[in-house]
């Protein structure tokens, strides 16, 4: 939440401008022209500046020299309003000519886009946070969701450091177990998170963030997440058109790599782990002498010489051993560029506007032959037929090539967790210069990540996605507007393809080369119709709004694959050339949204704010019986300062206290979940009942158990807060409460398992709770020389907890690594805690083990657990301890949860330079760090790369035992120290300084003619970040972004792609 | 007023205009799926009679579990928990399996309800099949004849994964069409409805396979797996007749060479009684083939190059050595039959080095005698592995210190074979067409043997036996080296002195079945229902804990015999499913 601040948010009047012309009629008398000019305290014309005939609709806004025209009448009021300046009245008398000074401070005047309307927050009552241009201009990225992290209170961003890789932004907590995607509605149309990632940030001219059910309940049945409002430029409707260029240039660093072991290091704890298990120490590569030997070579194994002419890379990849170590992780991480760039035309006049702009962005990952690169082009325009009726179009095509890092953003068999898992003795290459690898004895199975990288570097996935939205509106009678509105989204894996080079120098090659190809085809409409009338009598303002709305989606896939190709040549890697297995697959999905929805807002004074919303929608997804579903929203609002008795000139300026309460819902299920379905699939209903070994006849078997009664999940929502201004106008402030209550929540309850295998059918039975607060804070320097500065903070905290699942004691396991699951969600707890076994300690000798649990593998030198929990004889828990260490003692150890979050950002102005600081961060969540089952424990993938952690190992040579971090290295540890426990678990707290950023403004008797407006920065982005994680970076993303259980998932972390650290260099400069 | 009369009625006016039209636009059915109804024809039985042949190597798809947790062939939970395998490869690789190995697992384990999920699938599509036959019945789309065949069919897959479950935890539910719920108590051993599938497939199934395709099951599996079922309920009398009648009434018998049976050549030979059908480079990545093995290849450089799980123990090879052509049956495992484990310095051979960096080749294969069939059985160095060329020791073991050095070798395909036999695409190379036996004929000899030797006709039960060695005894069949000579020192005969000795004659039966079938999935199920799992176990751990010291401390103990319902079995069956004793 952030309230608008002086000389920023320039562009807003825009939206001020297209929100008076959507209301605005042209049947006026008795009027004249007036005149005049709106400057600042100082004197300096104020652009685009309000003015408004008070209690109508009518008004205008300032032109470049801060002059306006206006036809009013004797008896009218002016109100000129600007942001980040004190709104003020002036009867219009009998002068002709009205100049005005507007003082800076803060208020609530700006115009929020509330779905299908446009409010002033003065008149809000519900919970609405905006993000401006200029804000969003301010943080480099590639997704505009990115912006709100810190800088929009109750907003929870969880992203990654890859490239085009995915962003799940989580508004006030978590509603649901399934989708908690908030809607995204792009000018007007809904859509979802992709098209956000294909949307250029520079076109943005606010993002509005509806958080409570009262605000977003407009939309219905899919608002039960929160909705994003996005809304871009328009162009101007007064002075020249403007050409405005915008481009950075950045480079980009990884933060902290984890050490790894040296060879010497890594075969000193192989010796140890032997010995602990009471092995004589023997290995492929270091021998069987009492210490181990590092060799020349690796292959052949072991030895001291090798006769490097017979190196064949089939047959004898000879390989020397890397004495010194192969350090892969700065192998696979380089500093690497960002680039934006991005041109714009707008303008216009009272007859019309226009905004066009192409946009590049690229940026290359810190993981080499990883990128992004992005072309966007957007066409705004808007006509103004007679005074009645205004004609407009949105229109966008961004085109994108992505290189992905093979493995996946998170996942145990990417290139960085395969950099962590390398033995360090690897060379990067053999003496052949070819990649070498884990093929030498005794290295275990990683795979070369460097070679992993190379070989995908080709694998370019393009995608092309157009959005065009026309629309037409009629002023039917004074306050009274039609709107229709079609929209069209279309998306297209232009060329999806994923060749597979074969690794021959790993210990597990791939079987064969290959191709798969795939394409992915979506296409929305939209059509949306509403009816606006809005009028102002006396005292009350009125506003009805009614309408409906039909969508229809169908996404369309299909594939194919091939394998053996004769040669690897990247002219060659077409389907055709593939020699065997050839393999198609493709299928449709469709579905389709009805809708009718009314709005009613009244105020009364300005000072009694009432506002009522209902919608009816109707989805395909639902069977017949519970196809529809009605949701309902109220809210209120008081301006206590207005009141006779409240005095402004105390240190409360402005005091509105709100209220709300909606019910929202969330549909997000897939397609046809109603229904139970058989079908066919090769791999497990096909047999080969001929005997054939090489064909099989393909059965059907059960694909889903339907349910024909699954209807919506209903959220409802309270909010209460107020908006103050204090102190002289000087501090604003923005609190809200809400709490959320998430019933009928839709879970795939797992039929008993006797039952057989498919879909689970989802049932309404589950119920979640979240509640919280959010604070905004703002403050702006009374200074106004030379010297100014403004700060803003927000904070928020959210508490959520699953009150009920399905009706037997359901878990739901997720975080999954390798065969363990590191999170579990249950009916009293927090979606996704981690969970696992406490350990206590270490057992430092004998006496200790006798006097403890009885625990599997128990031994000085184990983890010592708690034993918390027992079973009865029917396996039932029973919560007492039993003298036992088993399943039973897991328990919840951490939670990925913050006690809040908050952002703080710093503006200072001196003349022409601006400095900014923005720094943000969390507090109390804690990361699960599955790398740790990796790099911590010698039996896991013994001989492969191992972390420096070892080396404070119990019982290893020169570690003080009572101190040590990590169990005896021995090769027979018992299984269950593996297992999850908090062995994995690390505070997740940070605070980071996101941007650091100093500006010059070139002033503008330096610039000529050529342009109206230079300004030159740098930055530094997420240069300092204060943590205990040990990992590479504690924000750490979801392991899928687009999944429907995507938050079961959260806090772990498997090698994501870690946030990276830039400096980069700016220039806004406009015509 | 007159405004907002106008606008309430435009909006009525459009809200009515799209609500006529609504109920159609919001009418999305599934695409490229199929409701019951639809398949309620001959046709549509058919095939979903195919989907639960296809359950039989346990795959139900990544979703359910691993198909390593579940496989048709019972690697881990027919001979990993028993003395005739190691988990293998290195420790941190699938570790559920160590607890398993252990006899320390929980009704946590993963492998427990992957077994369970595909076996219950299994279940749930013969269900299917059975219910929907009935609709196609009701409707006249079926020939009664056929439905007949199909029910029949049906049944013997219902009865077969029901037994596997019995195998295993022997507390089980049975599930039948009627139960829409899926739901049954597990209060005792469901052998009587097992039994009564098996019986009427037994009395509905022709003697050879419905047309003429080797994968469906016949009146003789039916017979064999009711035999067993009988075994298993330690009915030698009752279980009899069912061998009796395959052996003298039915096409059966043992095929030229033992390796025959572990060979994609030998797929549906004259001694394949019912077998897992498997096919590779059919459409998919091996799913088809011998799938739930796809980890139990040689490590690197060999066939499968993945992932080195599966390694046979000690004991197991121990087992093979003879003396006069005959197994010692109670001493072998006083002896180790020597091996490479500890040879690292080089490759691929084991050497030492003379001075100057050259290898003196010093292992010698073991020279004492040995049962032929160790070596189809058990992949060592220094003997020809099919035509792979000589097994090179270390350099196909992932991790010898902690798992031995010997390699699985019947499920393994020919070099010649590779791409054709086996999957030509995926992540592994190992799924290949080799069949898994569940029943073959020489498995029924043994139990027919069983039988006889608790009926007290000993000589018949010697019979049997001979005829199984004198097959192995076959020189012509046994490992070659490249020159023809035998890869090492066969010793094989058959039992020529009378059986004059009960107890003398059922270790002899049981010591032959473990030689035969070894790393074929049968060891534990064989302890179990012989009642000596806990004494077998116990002496195996106490020797074989000093060569694999991952095995120190592990105890059988009286309730392993059966593993733990599944937790999650048990948390979704809301109260009908309890807990084995002992978990």
């Amino acid at each position: 939440m952030r309230v608008h601040l002086p000389k920023s948010m320039r562009h807003l009047r825009y939206v001020v401008w297209a929100a008076l012309l959507l209301v605005s009629s042209g049947s006026l008398l008795a009027q004249r022209q007036v005149m005049g000019t709106v400057t600042d305290e100082q004197g300096q014309p104020l652009i685009g500046a309000t003015v408004m005939i008070k209690g109508s609709d009518r008004g205008t806004v300032t032109d470049l020299d801060g002059k306006f025209t206006i036809e009013a009448s004797e008896s009218d009021v002016l109100v000129i309003s600007y942001t980040g300046y004190q709104t003020q009245e002036v009867a219009v008398g009998v002068d002709n000519v009205i100049n005005v000074a507007l003082a800076e401070g803060i208020t609530f005047d700006e115009v929020v886009v509330t779905g299908y309307t446009s409010q002033s927050r003065r008149n809000i009552s519900g919970a609405v946070t905006s993000v401006d241009a200029e804000e969003i201009q301010q943080i480099p990225t590639d997704n505009v969701a990115k912006v709100l992290q810190g800088k929009a209170a109750g907003v929870i961003v969880k992203t990654s450091g890859a490239p085009g890789g995915g962003v799940s932004l989580r508004i006030r907590g978590f509603s649901t177990i399934n989708s908690n995607e908030p809607l995204y509605i792009l000018d007007g149309i809904p859509t979802g998170p992709q098209a956000i990632q294909d949307l250029n940030p520079n076109d943005i001219e606010s993002i509005q963030v509806l958080k409570d059910a009262s605000a977003a309940s407009i939309y219905g049945a899919r608002a039960s997440n929160g909705v994003v409002i996005i809304t871009t430029k328009k162009g101007s409707v007064v002075g020249e058109p403007t050409l405005s260029v915008d481009m950075y240039y950045a480079v980009q660093q990884p933060g902290n790599l984890p050490q790894m072991l040296s060879p010497q290091e890594l075969a000193n704890v192989l010796w140890e782990a032997q010995k602990n298990a009471g092995l004589s120490p023997t290995h492929p590569q270091y021998g069987s002498s009492p210490t181990p030997v590092i060799p020349n070579y690796i292959i052949p194994a072991g030895a001291e010489t090798a006769d490097e002419a017979a190196y064949d890379y089939e047959t004898n990849p000879i390989t020397r051993a890397n004495k010194q170590g192969t350090n892969w992780l700065d192998e696979i991480f380089d500093p690497a560029p960002e680039r934006r760039i991005n041109i714009a035309a707008s303008g216009g006049s009272e007859k019309g506007q226009y905004y066009l702009s192409g946009g590049w962005y690229r940026q290359d990952g810190v993981v080499i032959h990883t990128n992004y690169e992005r072309f966007s082009l957007r066409a705004n325009t808007l006509f103004r037929i007679k005074d009645r009726v205004r004609i407009g179009e949105n229109m966008m095509a961004s085109y994108s090539e992505q290189v992905r890092i093979p493995g996946g953003i998170q996942g145990t068999g990417n290139a960085i967790t395969m950099a962590m898992r390398m033995p360090t003795i690897i060379p990067v290459y053999d003496v052949g210069g070819n990649f070498a690898g884990t093929r030498a004895p005794g290295m275990n199975n990683p795979r070369n990540p460097v070679a992993m990288l190379v070989r995908n570097k080709d694998n370019v996935a393009k995608g092309l996605r157009l959005l065009a939205n026309a629309y037409g509106e009629v002023d039917l009678l004074e306050g009274l507007t039609a709107k229709t509105s079609f929209n069209v989204e279309l998306f297209n894996t232009v060329d999806n393809r994923v060749y597979n080079i074969r690794d021959i120098e790993s210990a597990e090659p791939a079987a064969s080369n290959s191709l798969s190809q795939r394409s992915d085809n979506s296409l929305t409409w939209t059509w949306t119709n509403t009816l606006t009338f809005s009028k102002h009598f006396g005292d009350h303002d009125l506003t009805i709004l009614a309408g409906t709305e039909a969508i229809d989606n169908t996404y369309t896939y299909f594939g194919a694959s091939r394998v053996n190709f004769f040669s690897d040549e990247i002219d060659y890697r077409q389907l055709d050339a593939g020699e065997a297995g050839i393999n198609n697959f493709g299928n449709t999905f469709s579905n389709s949204l009805f809708s009718i929805f009314g709005k009613v807002d009244y105020a009364f004074k300005g000072k009694y704010i009432l506002s009522a919303t209902v919608r009816r929608d109707g989805s395909s997804r639902f069977g017949v019986a519970n196809r529809y579903g009605v949701f309902p929203a109220f809210s209120a609002a008081w301006r206590i300062s207005d009141e006779d008795f409240f005095n402004t000139d105390g240190p409360i300026n402005d005091l509105k206290l709100r209220a709300g309460y909606g019910v929202t819902g969330n549909q997000e299920i897939g397609d046809y979940r109603y229904s139970s379905t058989f079908g066919p699939d090769i791999a497990t209903s096909g047999y080969d009942i001929n005997g054939t070994n090489n064909s099989v006849v393909v059965g059907f078997d059960s694909r889903v158990f339907g349910n024909p009664d699954v209807k919506w999940e209903e959220t409802t929502g309270l909010n209460a807060g107020f908006d103050a201004i204090l102190f002289d106008n000087r501090l604003g402030l923005i609190f809200d409460w809400y709490k959320y209550t998430t019933n009928d929540m839709l879970i795939e309850v797992d039929p008993p398992t006797t039952k057989g295998v498919a879909a689970p059918p989802f049932v309404n039975v589950g119920t979640m709770e979240n509640r919280g607060i959010d604070l905004a804070l703002t403050y702006n320097s009374p200074d106004k020389g030379d010297f100014s500065y403004d700060l803003s903070l927000n904070f928020s905290t959210y508490k959520n907890k699953v009150i009920k699942l399905a009706e037997s004691d359901q878990v739901f396991w997720s975080g999954g690594f390798r065969t363990y699951d590191a999170t579990r969600t249950e009916e009293g707890y927090p979606i996704a805690s981690f969970f696992g076994y406490n350990i206590v300690g270490i057992f430092q000798d004998q006496a200790e083990v006798d006097a403890w649990a009885e625990q599997p593998g128990a031994a000085p030198g184990r983890f010592k657990y708690e034993d918390n929990n027992g079973t009865d004889e029917a396996g039932r828990l029973t919560g007492q301890p039993d003298g036992k260490i088993d399943a039973a003692d897991r328990t919840y150890i951490g939670s990925p949860h913050p006690d809040f979050i908050f952002g703080a950002t710093f503006n200072f102005r001196y003349r022409q330079f601006d400095l900014g600081l923005f720094l943000n961060g969390t507090y109390g969540n804690e990361i699960f760090n599955a790398n740790k089952y990796f790099t911590d424990f010698v039996q896991t993938f013994t001989n492969s790369g191992k972390g420096v952690g070892l080396l404070d190992s119990w019982g290893y040579p020169g570690v003080d035992n009572a101190s040590a971090t990590h169990p005896q290295i021995n090769l027979n540890a018992p299984d269950i120290e593996l297992a999850p426990s908090t062995f994995y678990i690390e505070d997740g707290s940070y605070l980071r300084v996101r941007t650091f950023t100093l500006g010059y403004n070139v002033p503008s008797s330096r610039l000529g003619n050529a342009f109206s407006h230079l300004r030159i920065y740098v930055q530094g982005n997420n240069i300092l970040t204060l943590t205990k994680y040990s990992g590479f970076d504690p924000e750490i993303g979801n392991g899928s972004y687009y999944g429907s259980r995507a938050d079961l998932d959260i806090g772990v972390d498997r090698g994501q792609y870690p946030i990276v650290k830039s400096w980069m260099l700016g220039l806004n400069a406009s015509f | 007023m007159k405004k907002i009369l106008i606008f309430i009625s435009i909006a009525a006016a459009i809200g009515l205009l799209f609500s006529a039209c609504s109920d159609s636009f919001l009418d999305k059915k599934p695409q490229g799926a199929l409701s019951e109804d639809v398949l309620a024809n001959a046709k549509g039985v058919e095939a979903l009679l195919i989907a639960a042949y296809a359950e039989l190597d346990g795959w139900a798809g990544w979703s359910v579990g691993a198909p390593w947790y579940s496989a048709g062939s019972n690697w881990v939970f027919g001979d990993v928990y028993a003395d005739d395998a190691y988990k293998g490869t290195d420790v941190g690789d699938q570790p559920q399996i160590n607890s398993i190995e252990r006899y320390e697992h929980d009704a946590s384990n993963v492998y427990l309800i992957g077994k369970w999920r595909a076996l219950y699938d299994g279940v749930s599509r013969c269900n299917d099949v059975l219910r929907v036959l009935a609709k196609a019945e009701a409707n006249g789309t079926v020939d009664p004849g056929l439905a007949n065949q199909i029910r029949a069919e049906a049944r013997f897959l219902r009865g077969y994964y029901h037994m596997e479950a019995i195998k295993l935890w022997d507390y089980v539910p049975f599930i039948d069409e009627n139960n829409a719920e899926a739901l049954a108590p597990n209060d005792r051993i469901p052998w009587p409805e097992v039994e009564g599938d098996l019986d009427f497939a037994y009395k509905t199934l022709p003697e050879s396979p419905r047309n003429g395709q080797v994968g469906r099951a016949t009146k003789w599996a039916a017979a064999a797996l009711l035999g067993k079922a009988k075994l298993f309920q330690q009915d030698y009398a009752a279980a009899k007749p069912y061998f009796d009648d395959i052996i003298n009434n039915g096409p059966y018998e043992l095929a030229p060479s033992f390796h025959d049976n572990f060979r994609i050549a030998g797929n549906n030979n004259s001694e394949s009684i019912f077998q897992i059908q498997a096919a590779v480079n059919e459409g998919t990545n091996g799913e088809n083939g011998n799938w739930g093995d796809v980890l139990n290849f040689p490590y690197t450089g060999g066939p499968g190059e993945c992932c080195g799980f599966y390694q046979p123990s000690q004991n197991l090879v121990n087992a093979f050595k003879t003396e006069n052509g005959l197994p010692l049956l109670y001493t072998f495992n006083d002896e180790d039959v020597s091996n490479d484990q500890g040879c690292t310095s080089g490759q691929p051979d084991c050497c030492t080095e003379d001075g100057s960096g050259n290898c003196i080749e010093l292992y010698v294969p073991y020279q004492g005698s040995l049962d032929p069939r160790l070596d189809w059985t058990v992949g060592r160095k220094g003997i020809p592995y099919l035509d792979w060329g000589p097994h090179p020791g270390i350099a196909w073991i992932r991790d010898q210190a902690y798992a031995g050095p010997y390699s699985p070798k019947k499920n393994v395909f020919y070099k010649a074979e590779k791409g054709t036999g086996s999957t030509a695409s995926g992540w592994a190379q190992g799924p290949n067409a080799n069949n898994y036996s569940i029943i073959r004929y020489a498995d029924v000899l043994l139990m027919a043997a069983e039988c006889e030797v608790e009926v007290g006709s000993l000589e018949k039960a010697r019979a049997y036996v001979n005829k199984v060695r004198a097959r192995a005894a076959d020189p012509t069949t046994w490992v070659m080296n490249d020159d023809g000579t035998p890869a090492a020192n066969y010793q094989i005969s058959t039992y020529d002195d009378p059986w004059t000795d009960q107890n003398f004659a059922r270790d002899a039966v049981r010591f032959e079945r473990r030689l035969e079938l070894a790393m074929e999935g049968h060891r534990f199920f064989d302890l179990k229902r012989w009642g000596v799992a806990e004494q077998v176990l116990d002496a195996y751990l106490a020797v074989e804990s000093t060569k694999r010291t991952y095995l120190q401390g592990a105890d059988f103990k009286p309730h392993n015999v059966r593993h733990p319902i599944p937790q999650t079995a048990i948390d979704l069956s809301n109260g009908t499913l309890v807990q084995n004793e002992g978990y």
